[in-house]
């Protein structure tokens, strides 16, 4: 399965709700979380640990995650 | 004019908050922010200020050094006093035992929501502003962060209050009393358009260290790409591992996002192999090895694109690293720094640490208020 990117994109869409300026932000702010965004593509296969910061940063945006 | 600085080197507190008044003649305000030396007693310092200015809002911290329009000052209070014009509106809320409740946000966000009649997560970032003032040793800047960026799209710049790099007692000031172990967020709507610039002067060198074994708590790295910190860092650098901590000033670490936009992550000391910062890593990071620059200049060049773009700057509030005004001072360009400013109504300070989406290192955030 490779479902982190997907995830990680709902989150800056749903945050963001379409400004760039705060895609970016919001980049920043999952990064700062520990999740390494530079490094996940669509074929990246999933890692329990960072769908796990994933899950949580989704959590404490108050974003439901659809899978 | 909605923003008029002022400033006093006077030992006196009764003196110097006289003269921020004197100086401040003629100009209405309803808020005044200041910035002060912890040579003044805190405790008394609030409350002179708030009797002076009975009637305004009160609001600052301690610094490590004070910026004005065009002085970089030490042992002085700089002010700067809002119009009531300048904000269309605006709340503060004081956050106190930061370290033991971490609720403290969400209940600042209630009470804002509670008074703008909107939740944080809805309010428009293109009206509101945040600024944040927290206690520089209470090691909670990352947490406060965080969770506002979680709660809001509502930017908040701002900086750690300092104690002149005594690293004792850092005060947070509001409305006459001195906060020790707090945090102030100020939000505000203000008349006029506003941007966020943040800006500090290193190159990536294109080297990367991946943490690999890491302390938050203690915002200390044990290994880098599995090696001792200070051997990994000491390689990267090319120099001798006795020889790392003379160098990681000018070649601190940085999160990369897009180029030449790092979020700085200063290396504080060495201790065995392990690296201390002044801000917290976690493992997994990739950091970048970074590489310094010209802080006149670079600072120059980005207050000037920001102009270009946004329009003429009519005040601004300089949350400004403190390992910046050292690197000034040893290169004695103070001065220089400064005259950056001369021409507007500047407040500001030297930080132990700044605030913008995160807790950042070497750098300044500043808030520019432009021009309609």
């Amino acid at each position: 399965m490779a479902t982190m990117k997907q995830l990680i994109d709902q989150i800056i869409d749903e945050k963001a709700q379409g400004n760039t300026f705060q895609q970016l932000n919001v980049e920043f702010k999952l990064m700062l979380k520990g999740i390494p965004l530079k490094n996940i593509d669509a074929s990246t296969p999933d890692d329990p640990a960072i769908l796990d910061m994933i899950y949580s940063a989704a959590k404490d945006f108050n974003i439901q995650l659809k899978r | 004019m909605y923003f008029k600085s002022v400033y006093s080197t006077q030992t006196s507190i009764e003196k110097a908050v006289q003269e921020l008044k004197n100086n401040l003649e003629g100009f209405e305000t309803n808020l005044v922010l200041f910035f002060a030396s912890p040579q003044y007693d805190a405790e008394v310092l609030g409350s002179v200020m708030q009797r002076v200015f009975s009637g305004c809002s009160t609001l600052g911290c301690t610094t490590s050094g004070e910026i004005t329009s065009g002085k970089m000052l030490d042992h002085a209070i700089v002010a700067m006093a809002f119009h009531p014009d300048a904000l269309l509106d605006y709340k503060v809320e004081v956050l106190t035992s930061i370290r033991s409740n971490d609720r403290v946000v969400d209940e600042a966000f209630a009470s804002f929501a509670n008074y703008f009649v909107s939740p944080m997560a809805n309010m428009d970032p293109s009206e509101y502003v945040g600024m944040v003032l927290i206690d520089g040793l209470s090691g909670c800047e990352e947490v406060i962060n965080e969770r506002i960026g979680d709660l809001t799209n509502v930017s908040f710049v701002g900086g750690s209050a300092g104690d002149d790099l005594r690293f004792k007692t850092t005060y947070i000031y509001a409305n006459g009393k001195a906060y020790e172990e707090a945090a102030l967020l100020f939000l505000m709507k203000p008349t006029l358009p506003f941007s966020i610039l943040k800006t500090q002067s290193f190159q990536d060198t294109g080297k990367v260290l991946t943490v690999t074994q890491t302390d938050e708590a203690k915002r200390e790295i044990t290994t880098l790409n599995g090696q001792p910190a200070s051997v990994a860092y000491a390689d990267a650098l090319q120099v001798k591992q006795e020889e790392l901590s003379k160098h990681m000033f000018k070649n601190p670490l940085g999160l990369m996002l897009a180029k030449d936009e790092p979020f700085v992550r200063s290396p504080r000391v060495i201790e065995e192999d392990r690296v201390l910062f002044y801000c917290n890593v976690k493992k997994g990071m990739e950091l970048h090895l970074l590489r310094s620059t010209d802080i006149v200049k670079d600072t120059q060049k980005a207050l000037k694109d920001y102009e270009d773009k946004l329009g003429k700057i009519s005040a601004l509030i300089n949350f400004n690293c403190i390992l910046r005004t050292l690197d000034l001072k040893e290169q004695n360009r103070t001065q220089e720094y400064a005259d950056l400013f001369h021409h507007v109504p500047t407040v500001g300070f030297s930080t132990y640490g700044e605030s913008y989406i995160g807790h950042i290192n070497q750098t300044a955030t500043i808030l520019l208020l432009h021009e309609k």
